[in-house]
């Protein structure tokens, strides 16, 4: 008798414990998620993956960039010191990658043209 | 470099903190949809599918981007910086992708400096070394006539075209303490090949124009683009 009531109250334990066992798994994928802090997370897009390595913005882009004269720059550019350089209808820009190591994008507007200069 | 101006409005990217194939990878602001960096193409979101427009670019010494730009305005820092964050990784033959990866075409070494463009939907590189014993090549490919000068002093390739007008120009080297002069068959015009102006000659005053292309490590444009075909002078 006593047998019969464990047995027919495992089952709805079982059931319970898999139900708090896929809650635990969503939190778990929710933070992982919010967090994007584990190497190992990634998804597959066109059979290659995309790794979550930092937040969105961890690294952030400079969006209200300033420029000075080549002249006045060169208190702080080194010449062996690699640039992305572009000219935009005759607008020319040097952006030094040793600082966008550290912004990856700068958002911009030159010669007249929105752009995204990425390194 | 892309111009965000797409769908009618002007976009803003941020970092999404995600890599793929090895390149980063960039967000909309406004629809947070995914962009690679590398092909310019949302991989992500409201506008997978849709590809950047891209303008040329140059990845080289600041040296000589001054010399050929004196007037460039030039970003300011927000922090003192003596060397690229990235130096060891650049410099590491074997380290190749943050996350690691292999370099599954030994056409060439995996971090070997290519630059790579895409014409007519073909993808192809002009590798760094190869530059050794020329400074430029004139080829041909699917009707677009180019032209690629490598600068040992910047350490840049950079691609033009070499159609100026109605005159389809062939180029050679030319002799300069700078090493990226060449001069063109036609009209013996002397070009600067870092800034794609004639300099001395019938036609000074006239520039090339430039190509978009991108300039990366062999590995990184041979997970984006595995059919690429490689110049190499030797053959």
């Amino acid at each position: 008798m006593l047998n019969r009531k464990l047995n027919g109250i495992k089952p709805e334990k079982i059931i319970n414990l898999s139900n708090l066992i896929l809650l635990l798994i969503t939190i778990m994928a929710g933070s992982a998620n919010i967090a994007y802090s584990q190497r190992g997370s990634y998804e597959i897009i066109e059979g290659d993956k995309m790794y979550y390595i930092l937040p969105l913005d961890a690294i952030p882009s400079i969006d209200d960039p300033k420029f000075v004269s080549v002249l006045k720059a060169a208190k702080f550019m080194n010449d062996d010191e690699l640039v992305m350089g572009l000219v935009v209808n005759g607008d020319a820009r040097a952006y030094s990658t040793w600082h966008l190591d550290k912004h990856e994008i700068v958002n911009d507007y030159v010669g007249g043209v929105h752009v995204s200069v990425t390194w | 470099m892309y111009v965000r101006e797409f769908d009618g409005k002007v976009n803003s990217f941020g970092v999404s903190g995600n890599l793929w194939r090895d390149a980063l990878v960039m967000y909309d602001r406004e629809t947070e949809s995914y962009w690679s960096h590398l092909s310019g193409i949302a991989i992500k979101g409201k506008y997978k599918g849709t590809q950047l427009k891209s303008l040329p670019v140059q990845h080289l010494k600041w040296s000589e981007w001054k010399k050929i730009h004196p007037d460039s305005k030039v970003l300011v820092k927000s922090r003192f910086t003596t060397r690229s964050s990235y130096d060891s990784y650049n410099n590491s033959m074997d380290r190749l992708g943050i996350v690691g990866t292999v370099n599954f075409d030994r056409r060439l070494d995996g971090k070997d400096k290519v630059l790579g463009l895409i014409v007519d939907d073909i993808p192809l590189v002009f590798p760094h070394k190869y530059f050794a014993g020329t400074n430029s090549v004139n080829y041909s490919i699917a009707g677009v006539n180019l032209l690629v000068v490598y600068s040992k002093d910047a350490e840049v390739a950079t691609a033009y075209n070499r159609q100026v007008g109605e005159q389809l120009l062939t180029f050679e080297t030319a002799e300069s303490s700078d090493g990226h002069y060449v001069k063109d068959i036609e009209t013996g015009t002397l070009w600067n090949g870092l800034s794609g102006e004639a300099v001395d000659g019938k036609l000074k005053g006239y520039k090339l124009e430039s190509v978009v292309g991108t300039q990366a490590f062999w590995f990184g444009w041979r997970g984006f683009y595995p059919r690429t075909a490689i110049w190499n002078p030797s053959e």
